[in-house]
């Protein structure tokens, strides 16, 4: 059934070729690079400090993964894009300090709102819009008007004070003892966004997301819904978003406007996209893993002048868009045998 | 105004193009085009540079909105449709200047045409194969489209649309820049197309092709059909002869 199934697959040529066709050294690759992952924080005795790097390189790779579904898949440049991010620590935050509801309930709460407001913002802007500028100025709107509010609602936000989240050890509470289960849990929610990113590259909703990109006169001729495939891809992102939100509110268990939904965030995760190259699933992975120790180590480097890393970044970003717009990755994209692992 | 020259029945109408007038700005460019387009037919449309026949195509597919008239498909007013839901019922085009999807593969190109349509037939993996060996792309299954050359894309849009199954085909110049002896096997692949049953419409500037594949040829000039008939009354037709043979 399997053999069938696969010379099935390997006989059309309306099948994108995937990971499988690579064989069995990318499979190998894969195998020993996620074993590396789960066995870092355990197999070695690292400091916490370095575990702690690794889970905002998974954080930010799931973010910038996310972008990717929707400013490369879909090339609409969302730019306010920690708005979601915000949404849903807020939304987990909220529940759990006011009415006592799990932050895994939470969780969900935070992705069902985002993929609510993402819908109610993204329809007017692709339906009505003009081009993809309109899209991103209303994303990057977006994200002052959720910031503002969190700001300005402060008896029940806390305002820029921010709230500290009450610590109940509890893993039902999200709460875990051992901080190092923080690293598990993010891993999880990487590797989920990864598979989804590859997964939906494959399918017939991501393909129409490409069309959609590249022409979307060509794509509405072959009978795609421009608008469909856009809003999609935006909710997706937002959806993705969310989720890290509120897991990054449960580790760090303190929540300002400033921490999670900052401009500078919705900077660092498009440039982690971009670096990476935004067409590829592993895009956001391979950003964030070169971006993230670096901008560790420039905001430690600038303490005493805030703000210095973001223009750096600002910078970087231009550079990168002007020379190597498609990113690390996309240098791969004209070797049919490497298209098929980048998954260009 | 449009002059009946025989042949042209109503009975069997596909597509109807009622009163279409558009402008833009203080330009009118279609001051009320009135067209039946029969079921199972190739109807040519030809016309000077700039009297609105891509423009017509525009409106029919959803592209443009008319600022009057009606377009009537299989009996319904389809005439403020998106593009794309026109597509999914069956009504598919060309574009004068070629539309295909750069940054993916040939067969990637394929793919987003083999579903998406009301009117799907047969294996569309088997369909895809015969199109590209059809259109000699076999060989570049996996090559970025942004790699073709100019008739390479031409040809690739063309085994893309009709990868949709479409019901009506707007083809705009499908000729141009296509080698002589292609030329003749797309005429015969449409002609096959048409036994199964597809209806075809298309602009084309040379007159002698379009009179050897058209069933009736439709002139449009100064925004309305001039003239639709059998292609020998039209070629021979002196204001034809002096618009198209350079008589002025
Ligand atoms: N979007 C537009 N905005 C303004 N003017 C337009 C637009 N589209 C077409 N026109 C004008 O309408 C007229 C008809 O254009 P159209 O492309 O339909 O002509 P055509 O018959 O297809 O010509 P050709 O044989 O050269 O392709 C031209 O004068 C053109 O400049
Ligand atoms: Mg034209």
């Amino acid at each position: 059934m399997r053999n069938k199934k696969a010379t099935s697959e390997a006989s059309s040529i309306l099948t994108i070729p995937g990971l499988q066709s690579a064989g069995w050294p990318a499979f190998l690759g894969i195998a020993v690079i996620l074993i590396g992952i789960l066995a870092f924080p355990v197999a070695f005795d690292v400091r916490f400090y370095f575990v702690q790097v690794g889970i905002l390189i998974m954080f930010y790779a799931t973010l910038g993964t996310a972008w990717g579904i929707v400013g490369g898949y879909a090339g609409q440049h969302s730019i306010g894009q920690a708005a979601f991010v915000g949404i849903g620590a807020y939304t987990s935050t909220l529940l759990y300090m006011k009415l006592d509801i799990s932050p895994w309930i939470g969780l969900i709460a935070g992705m069902l709102l985002s993929a609510l407001i993402a819908a109610v913002i993204g329809y007017p802007l692709f339906r009505y819009g003009l081009k993809g500028d309109y899209f991103a100025l209303g994303t990057v709107a977006l994200g002052l008007i959720i910031f503002e509010i969190t700001t300005s609602f402060s008896t029940i936000t806390g305002g820029s004070q921010g709230i500290p989240l009450k610590y109940e050890e509890n893993p039902l509470n999200f709460q875990f003892p051992n901080r190092t289960v923080y690293y598990y849990i993010i891993f999880i929610i990487w590797i989920l966004t990864v598979f989804i990113s590859y997964k939906l590259r494959r399918s017939r909703a991501g393909f129409e997301m490409l069309a959609v990109r590249d022409d979307e006169i060509a794509a509405a001729r072959g009978g795609i819904s421009v608008l469909k495939a856009k809003l999609t891809a935006f909710i997706l992102a937002a959806v993705i978003s969310a989720a890290a939100g509120t897991f990054f509110a449960q580790f760090i268990l303190f929540l300002d406007p400033s921490t999670v939904m900052s401009l500078g965030i919705s900077v660092q995760i498009i440039l982690v996209a971009v670096l990476g190259g935004m067409n590829s699933y592993l895009g956001g992975t391979l950003g964030a893993i070169i971006l993230i120790p670096v901008s560790q180590l420039l905001a430690s480097t600038f303490t005493e002048r805030p703000g210095t890393d973001i223009a750096l970044y600002g910078v970087i970003l231009i550079v990168l868009m002007l020379f190597m717009p498609n990113g690390i990755l996309g240098l791969f994209r004209n070797s049919p045998k490497w298209r098929k692992i980048v998954g260009w | 105004m449009a002059q009946d020259c025989g042949l042209v029945t109503m009975a069997s109408s596909i597509l109807s193009i009622q009163n279409v007038k558009k402008s833009f700005g203080g330009l009118d460019v279609l001051k009320g085009i009135n067209l039946e387009i029969e079921e199972g037919k190739i109807t040519g449309i030809i016309g000077p540079n700039g009297a609105g026949k891509s423009t017509l195509f525009d409106i029919i597919s959803g592209y443009q909105k008319a600022n009057e008239g009606k377009i009537i498909f299989e009996g319904k007013d389809v005439s403020k449709l998106m593009p794309h839901l026109l597509a999914r019922q069956g009504v598919i085009r060309t574009f004068q200047l070629t539309r295909i999807f750069r940054n993916l593969t040939v067969a990637e190109n394929l793919l987003v045409f083999a579903s998406n349509s009301k009117n799907q037939k047969g294996n569309s993996n088997e369909r895809a194969i015969e199109l590209l060996e059809f259109v000699h792309l076999s060989g570049l299954v996996n090559d970025e489209a942004s790699t073709l050359s100019y008739g390479q894309s031409k040809l690739l849009e063309f085994a893309q649309v009709l990868m949709h199954s479409p019901k009506i085909l707007l083809l705009d110049e499908p000729f141009a820049g296509i080698n002589p002896g292609l030329i003749d096997q797309m005429m015969q692949h449409l002609r096959k197309l048409q036994s199964e049953g597809l209806t075809i419409v298309l602009i084309e500037h040379n007159l002698p092709m379009v009179a050897k594949l058209c069933d009736s040829i439709a002139v449009v000039t100064n925004g309305v059909i001039e003239m639709h008939g059998a292609p020998d009354v039209i070629v021979n037709d002196s204001r034809v002869k002096e618009v198209f043979l350079g008589g002025h």
